[in-house]
């Protein structure tokens, strides 16, 4: 079982692409916590990211006990807050 | 209500033709312009990126309870993406309302959350290139 996991801003260009894919090791499901460990065991160089990163499933941004699945579209988001203006 | 997040420069004076005034006696802009410097050093241009669908979804959701909050009539964000440079504008937010003071009001609460919260990421491009989360973070 494997969940796509898209990627934006620093996480993207760290990464060098768009989207990772996780290895569930097969759990059918997994939480947010879940998936942050999985991410920085499986791609290090998004490690030390994980501490901060939110995590949006179906296009919602989610707290970390929140389950989801392979069927699920997952994305890792960078912290937002700062500006300029 | 008009939510838009577009690579196209903001025409602030164009864009409020679309705003609601009916009622209203009181419309507050806000124009958010890159700025030149960033902690000391030189800024040509700030770098958005955002993740579509869900950054138009999160900001309605704060012009309605902004609108619903201080009771203002109509409210309208369009937000750049892509390469702006120092000096352009990167965010105009609009609001009407009955009374000035509650315009004021929403406007404000608009801009602060749209930071806090808006799917929305800034990099440098000048002397140096940075993400902001990198900092934030």
């Amino acid at each position: 079982l494997v969940l796509k996991v898209r990627l934006f801003a620093s996480f993207r260009e760290l990464e060098g692409r768009d989207e990772i894919e996780v290895d569930l090791q097969g759990r059918g499901k997994i939480t947010g916590r879940e998936l942050k460990e999985s991410v920085s065991a499986q791609h290090p160089k998004l490690a030390e990211g994980m501490k901060h990163a939110l995590i949006a499933v179906n296009e919602s941004i989610v707290q970390e006990d929140e389950y989801m699945n392979e069927e699920d579209t997952v994305a890792l988001l960078p912290p937002v807050s700062g500006g300029n203006c | 209500l008009l939510i838009k997040v577009t690579a196209d420069r903001i025409d602030p004076f164009e864009a409020m033709q679309a705003l609601g005034v009916q009622g209203s006696g009181a419309v507050v802009t806000f124009t958010g312009i890159v700025r030149d410097t960033e902690e000391d050093r030189g800024i040509r241009a700030l770098y958005y990126e955002h993740y579509p669908g869900v950054t138009e979804k999160i900001i309605e959701g704060i012009v309605r309870e902004a609108l619903k909050k201080y009771g203002a009539s109509d409210g309208m964000v369009i937000h750049r993406i892509g390469t702006v440079e120092a000096g352009e504008a990167s965010v105009f937010i609009a609001v009407s309302a009955e009374r000035r003071s509650n315009a004021f009001s929403a406007c404000e609460n608009i801009i602060d959350r749209i930071k806090e919260e808006a799917t929305i990421w800034k990099k440098d491009i000048g002397e140096k290139e940075r993400w902001h989360s990198e900092r934030d973070g």
